[in-house]
C-alpha cells in the first residue's frame, strides 16, 4: 500500500514536469514535487500537492509570501515515513521548516545550508542519523534550531557557533559525541538541550581538549 | 446504462433459443447456473416490472435459458457459451464468488460476465479459472472486481480474448501472461495495476489489440513489443512510462491506432513512426517528448486523429507542410507554434476538432477557420489580435469556441446566436468591448460562457430562456452597472459577476436559482442587508460577496445553507454581532465534498474560473476543481462586534477563519482548539482579551497565525504547531503576551501558565516543555571530573530585528 501510494506521488510528480512547461520556472513547486516523491504518505496529508496548479501556494501545510514564494513548510506529525533530500535547499525563501515527529530517516542533506532565510528547523522526533552537516553554520538568521529525539551521529559542529540569532537549540536524546561548542549563543542553551547523548562529554576546554574529544 | 445491455443480451439469446431439441442440458451445469443465479439475483421487487434474464431460468432444460447456449450437436448438450453480461441491475453488487459457481461447467467456450457489478477478488479455489480449460472468451470488465490476478488465469491456454477492464486489480502484470500464446485481444485498461510492462508480451505474437490504459505501469515500453507484428490496436495510455518511444515503432505495420497519451514518455518522436502507413489515429499527448515533429507524420494518408499537445515538441516552421492526410481532430496544443495560423489548416476540409491552444500564435483568426464543417476550436492562449470574425457563428456545427486569453478586440459579433449549437463560449481575458449582443441567448444549447476579463459593459443583460441549459456563466472583470442581472435560467450553478460595477441590493430573484453552487458577487457595489431568504440557495457551496457595500447584521439564516464551505463576507460594512447559529454550517464541520464539475463533462481540458479568496493572507485562486477541499470563513474588514461565538469550535472541517479588523470583544473561544484542519487564523485588529486558549497546542495543522492587534494577555500556549508560530509579529500590540514565541520570559506565577499535565491531557508532549523547565543557572556535573558553570542568559538582550510586517496582498 506505502509503495503504491509512493509510486502514485512519483507519477503524479513526473506528470507536473511533463504537463507543464510553462511552469519551468515554478522551481519551489519542483522541489517540493521532488520531495514529495520520496516520502510514504499514509495519511494523504500531501494529497492536495496538485502539481498542475501555477505555483504551490494553495497546497496544504505549504505557505508563501505575497510574492508566491514558499516561506513555510510544515508536515509536523503527519506519519510521514521517507528522506530528506538535496532538494529541499532549493526553496530559497523557506523560513519554516517543520518537519518535526515523522518517520524521516537517512541524513540530514547539507543542501538545508542553502536555506538563508531559515528561521525555524524543527526535524525532532524522527530516526535522522550520520552527522549534523557543517553547512547548516550559513543559516545566519535561523533562531530555532531542534534535531532533538533522532539518531544523530559525530560530533556537534563548531561552524554553528556563528550562528548568532541562535535562541533555541535542542540536540538531546541522540547519539552525538564530542564536547559541547560554549562560543556564540552555545553559552546560552540549557543542559537539557544536550542530555541524553552518552558518548558526548560536555562543554570544551578552549586550549586544553580537542572539541572532538572522545568521539 | 446496464439496461441496454441487457437488451441485446436478451435479444441475443432470444436468437439462440431455436436451437433447444429434446434433451436438457448436463444437470452439473444446470446446478451451477442456478448457484450463479442465487448469488447475483437481486432480490424480488414486487414493484419492479423490469425484464430479467433470470426470468427465463425456471425450466428443466438450461440449454432454453437466456444467455446460454449448449453445444446441441453433443449429447450431453454442454453449456459452451454465457452471454451473461449486466444481468445485475443497478444500483445492485454482487459478491465475485459466483464466478466460482461457473467454473463446473468445464465445456465453457465463452463467457461474459461484464458489467454486472461484481465485488471482491477474482475466485481463486483450487483449479479456479484453470478448470475451464476449453475458454476461449473470458470478458469479466466492467465489474468492481480487486485484488491481484490470479495466476491460474494463465494457464487458460485457449484463450483468444482476455478482457478485465474497468476493474480495481492491483499487483504486478505477471510474465506468465506469455502462456496465453493464442490471445488475440487483451484489455486489461482502467484498473490499478503498477511495476512493468512485462517483456513477455511480445511473445503474445497473435495479439491485435493490446490496451493497458488507465494503470499505474511504469518503467520503459518493452522493446519485444515491436515483435508484435500483427497489432492494429495498441493502447497504453494514462500509466507512468517513461523512457522514449521505441525507434522501431514503425515495424509495427498494421497499427492503425496508437496511444502513449499522458505517461512520461521524453526523447524525440522516432522517424519511423512514419511507416505506420494504416494509422488513423496516433495520441501522443502530454508526455514529455522534445524535438521536432516529424513532417512526414503529415504525410500518413489514413491519419484521421492526431493528438500531439502537451508535449515540448516544436514544429518545424522552415518546412512547408502539405498534408496528406485529412484530419478531423488535430491537436497541436502547446507545440511552439509561432506566427500567424498555419496557412495549409485551410486545405483541411473534414477538420472537425482543431486545438492550437498554448502556442505564440499572432495575427487575427483567417476567414477560412470560419468555415461551416468545425465543431470545436480551440484556440487560447495565444496572441490574437484583430476581431471575432462574425462568419464563426453561421456554423451550425459550431460546439466549443474557446479563444481565450488572446488580445482579440472590438464588439462581440451581433449574430453570435445563429451559432445556435455552441455548447462552450470561452472568449476570456481579451480587449472586447462594448455589449453583449441579445441574440446570445438564441443558443439555446449554451453550458458554459466565460466572458470575463474583458471591457465589455452595458447595464441591461440578455435574458435567456427558462429552458435554457446554462450552468456555467462568467461575467467577472468587466464594466457592467445596473442592478445585479439575474436571467440566467434555471439551471445555473455557477455565476460570477465578480469585480463589476453592479448597484442595488441583492435581488431576490436570486432564490430561483435552486441549483446554483457558486455565488460570485465580490468586488462591486452591492448595498442593503444580507436578506434572511439567503438560507433558501440550499445548493450553494461557495458564497462570496466580498468588498460590497452591505450592511446590517449577518443573518442567521445563513446556516440553514448547509453546503457552504466557503463563505466570504469581508470588506462590508456589517454590524451585529456573529451569529451561534454559524456554528450549524454542516459543509464546514465535513469536507472534502465532490460536486458537479461541468469540466467533467468535455474530453479537453476547461480551464474554468477562478474562486478567488484570501487564503493564508494573500487572495489566491482556489480553482473550481479544488475549491471543494477548502472550508474558509471570512468575516473580516467588517463592524461585527461582541463575542465570538464558541460554537464556531464544531466547524472542525475549517481551513481557514477569518474575523480581523473587527470590534470583536470577550475572549478567543477555548473551542477554536477543536479546529484541527485549520491553517490559516486571522483574529487580528479586534477587542480581544483574556488569555489564548492552550487547547491552542492542539491546532496540529496551524501554519498562519495573526492575534496582532488585540488586548490578549498571558502565556501563548506551547506544543504542535504553537511552538512552530515563532514569528512575534503573529502577536504584536498585545496586552502583555508572554512565551518563548515572542522571548519574553513568562512570570513564573502566571495564572495562565498551562501545566504539563494539560497538555499531556491533550494528547500533545510539546516541545516547549523543555523551555519551560529550564533550571536556571544550573551547575552541571562532568565525566572528567571538573565542572563549568553554564549560566543561561536565554533572554539577554533579544529583540527580533524585523519590524512586525503584515502581508501584502496581491493576486498570484
Amino acid at each position: 500500500m506505502a509503495s503504491s501510494s509512493l509510486l502514485i506521488s512519483l507519477a503524479s510528480c513526473l506528470l507536473f514536469l511533463a504537463v507543464s512547461p510553462a511552469l519551468a520556472s515554478n522551481s519551489e513547486g519542483e522541489a517540493l514535487c521532488a520531495f514529495k516523491s520520496r516520502l510514504s504518505d499514509p495519511n494523504n496529508v500531501l494529497q492536495s500537492w496538485d502539481q498542475s496548479l501555477v505555483n504551490p501556494c494553495t497546497w496544504f501545510h505549504v505557505t508563501c509570501d505575497s510574492q508566491n514564494r514558499v516561506i513555510r513548510l510544515d508536515l509536523g506529525n503527519s506519519n510521514i515515513t521517507g528522506t530528506l533530500g538535496p532538494e529541499l535547499g532549493r526553496l530559497q525563501h523557506l523560513q519554516y521548516l517543520e518537519l518535526y515527529r515523522n518517520s524521516f530517516m537517512g541524513k540530514i542533506p547539507e543542501e538545508l545550508g542553502n536555506l538563508k532565510n531559515l528561521v525555524s528547523m524543527d526535524l525532532y522526533e524522527n530516526q535522522l542519523e550520520g552527522e549534523i552537516p557543517k553547512s547548516l553554520s550559513k543559516l545566519k538568521s535561523l533562531r530555532f534550531m531542534r534535531l532533538n529525539n533522532n539518531k544523530l551521529t559525530g560530533s556537534i559542529p563548531r561552524e554553528l557557533v556563528t550562528l548568532s540569532n541562535l535562541k533555541v537549540l535542542d540536540f538531546s536524546n541522540n547519539d552525538l559525541c564530542g564536547t559541547i561548542p560554549v562560543d556564540g549563543p552555545f553559552s546560552t542553551f540549557p543542559p537539557e538541550s544536550f542530555e541524553n547523548n552518552k558518548r558526548l562529554n560536555g562543554p570544551e576546554l578552549l586550549g586544553l581538549a580537542s572539541y572532538d574529544f572522545g568521539c | 446504462m446496464a439496461y441496454p445491455l441487457i437488451l441485446i443480451a436478451l435479444l441475443v439469446s432470444l436468437s439462440l433459443l431455436h436451437h433447444s431439441r429434446t434433451l436438457s442440458c448436463p444437470s452439473t451445469h444446470k446446478q451451477a447456473l442456478l448457484h450463479f443465479k442465487s448469488i447475483v439475483a437481486p432480490p424480488p421487487q414486487p414493484t419492479n416490472d423490469s425484464i430479467s434474464i433470470f426470468d427465463s431460468w425456471i425450466t428443466n432444460n438450461c440449454c432454453n435459458w437466456q444467455g446460454v447456449t449448449c453445444n446441441l450437436a453433443l449429447p450431453s448438450k454442454p453449456v459452451t457459451h454465457l452471454s451473461l453480461s449486466a444481468v445485475v441491475p443497478l444500483p445492485y453488487t454482487a459478491p465475485s464468488t459466483a464466478i466460482a459457481s461457473l467454473f463446473a461447467i468445464h465445456t465453457l467456450r465463452f463467457l461474459d460476465i461484464s458489467e454486472n457489478s461484481l465485488e471482491g477478488e477474482i475466485p481463486s479455489p483450487s483449479q479456479g479459472f484453470a478448470s475451464l480449460v476449453n475458454l476461449t472468451y473470458l470478458d469479466l470488465s466492467s465489474n468492481l472486481l480487486n485484488g491481484t490476478i490470479p495466476s491460474n488465469l494463465f494457464q487458460l491456454r485457449n484463450l483468444k480474448q482476455l478482457n478485465l477492464g474497468g476493474n480495481s486489480l492491483t499487483g504486478f502484470l505477471s510474465s506468465a501472461i506469455a502462456n496465453l500464446f493464442k490471445l488475440q485481444v487483451l484489455s486489461i485498461e482502467d484498473n490499478s495495476l503498477t511495476g512493468p510492462i512485462p517483456a513477455e508480451i511480445g511473445n503474445l505474437i497473435q495479439l491485435k489489440l493490446l490496451s493497458l490504459s488507465q494503470n499505474h505501469f511504469s518503467g520503459e515500453i518493452p522493446e519485444s513489443i515491436l515483435r508484435l507484428a500483427r497489432l492494429q490496436a495498441l493502447d497504453l495510455g494514462n500509466n507512468s512510462l517513461t523512457s522514449s518511444i521505441p525507434d522501431q515503432i514503425g515495424a509495427l505495420s498494421n497499427l492503425s491506432f496508437l496511444s502513449l497519451k499522458m505517461n512520461q514518455l521524453s526523447g524525440e518522436i522516432p522517424v519511423s513512426i512514419s511507416d505506420l502507413k494504416q494509422l488513423q489515429s496516433l495520441e501522443l499527448n502530454r508526455n514529455s517528448l522534445t524535438g521536432l515533429i516529424p513532417s512526414s507524420l503529415f504525410h500518413l494518408k489514413m491519419l484521421k486523429k492526431l493528438n500531439l499537445g502537451a508535449n515540448k515538441l516544436l514544429l518545424n516552421h522552415s518546412l512547408e507542410i502539405h498534408p496528406r492526410s485529412s484530419f478531423s481532430f488535430l491537436s497541436l496544443r502547446a507545440c511552439g507554434l509561432t506566427g500567424s495560423i498555419p496557412g495549409w489548416l485551410s486545405d483541411q476540409k473534414q477538420l472537425d476538432f482543431l486545438d492550437l491552444s498554448e502556442n505564440q500564435l499572432t495575427g487575427s483568426i483567417p476567414l477560412w477557420l470560419t468555415g461551416p464543417q468545425i465543431g470545436s476550436l480551440i484556440m487560447s492562449d495565444n496572441n490574437l489580435t484583430g476581431q471575432i470574425p462574425s462568419n464563426l457563428f453561421n456554423s451550425r456545427n459550431l460546439s466549443v469556441l474557446d479563444l481565450s486569453r488572446n488580445g482579440l478586440s472590438g464588439h462581440l459579433p451581433v449574430n453570435i446566436g445563429n451559432a445556435s449549437a455552441i455548447m462552450i463560449l470561452l472568449l476570456g481575458s481579451n480587449n472586447l468591448s462594448g455589449y453583449i449582443p441579445p441574440s446570445i441567448t438564441n443558443i439555446t444549447r449554451l453550458l458554459a460562457l466565460d466572458l470575463s476579463e474583458n471591457q465589455l459593459s452595458g447595464d441591461s443583460f440578455p435574458q435567456f430562456r427558462t429552458d435554457t441549459y446554462l450552468a456555467y456563466v462568467d461575467l467577472s472583470e468587466n464594466s457592467f452597472y445596473g442592478e445585479v442581472p439575474v436571467g440566467f435560467g434555471p439551471q445555473i450553478r455557477s455565476l460570477s459577476l465578480a469585480s463589476n460595477k453592479f448597484t442595488g441590493p441583492l435581488p431576490a430573484k436570486l432564490i430561483t436559482m435552486n441549483f446554483i453552487e457558486n455565488l460570485d458577487l465580490h468586488d462591486n457595489y452591492i448595498t442593503g442587508a444580507i436578506p434572511h431568504w439567503i438560507g433558501q440557495m440550499s445548493a450553494i457551496y461557495v458564497l462570496n460577496l466580498r468588498d460590497n457595500r452591505l450592511e446590517g447584521a449577518v443573518p442567521f439564516a445563513i446556516s440553514n445553507l448547509s453546503k457552504l464551505h466557503v463563505l466570504d463576507l469581508s470588506g462590508n460594512n456589517l454590524t451585529g454581532t456573529v451569529p451561534a447559529e454559524m456554528g450549524q454550517l454542516t459543509g464546514m464541520v465535513d469536507t472534502p465534498i465532490t460536486y458537479f464539475s461541468i469540466s467533467d463533462l468535455f474530453t479537453f481540458s476547461l480551464d474554468l474560473s477562478d474562486i478567488t479568496t484570501y487564503w493564508k493572507g494573500a487572495l489566491r485562486d482556489l480553482g473550481y476543481q479544488r475549491v471543494s477541499t477548502y472550508a474558509n470563513l471570512d468575516l473580516s474588514r467588517n463592524q461585527v462586534s461582541g463575542r465570538i461565538p464558541s460554537e464556531l469550535g464544531n466547524l472542525k472541517g475549517l481551513k481557514s477563519l477569518n474575523m480581523s479588523y473587527n470590534m470583536l470583544e470577550g475572549e478567543i473561544p477555548a473551542t477554536f482548539g477543536l479546529l484541527h484542519k485549520l491553517e490559516s487564523l486571522d483574529l487580528s485588529h479586534n477587542k480581544i482579551n483574556g488569555s489564548i486558549p492552550p487547547s491552542f497546542g492542539s491546532l496540529y495543522q496551524l501554519t498562519t497565525l495573526d492575534l496582532s492587534y488585540n488586548r490578549l494577555t498571558g502565556r501563548i500556549p506551547v506544543g504542535g504547531q504553537m511552538s512552530a508560530m515563532t514569528d512575534p509579529s503573529s502577536y504584536a500590540n498585545n496586552s502583555g503576551l508572554c512565551g518563548f514565541q515572542v522571548q519574553v520570559r513568562c512570570e513564573p506565577d502566571d495564572p495562565s501558565e498551562v501545566s504539563e499535565g494539560e497538555l499531556d491531557a491533550q494528547g500533545e508532549e510539546s516541545i516547549g516543555d523543555h523551555w519551560l523547565n529550564l533550571k536556571w543557572g544550573v551547575v552541571y556535573g562532568f565525566l572528567l571530573g571538573f565542572s563549568v558553570a553554564v549560566v543561561v542568559s536565554y533572554f539577554a538582550g533579544f529583540l527580533y530585528p524585523n519590524a512586525p510586517k503584515r502581508y501584502l496582498r496581491s493576486l498570484r
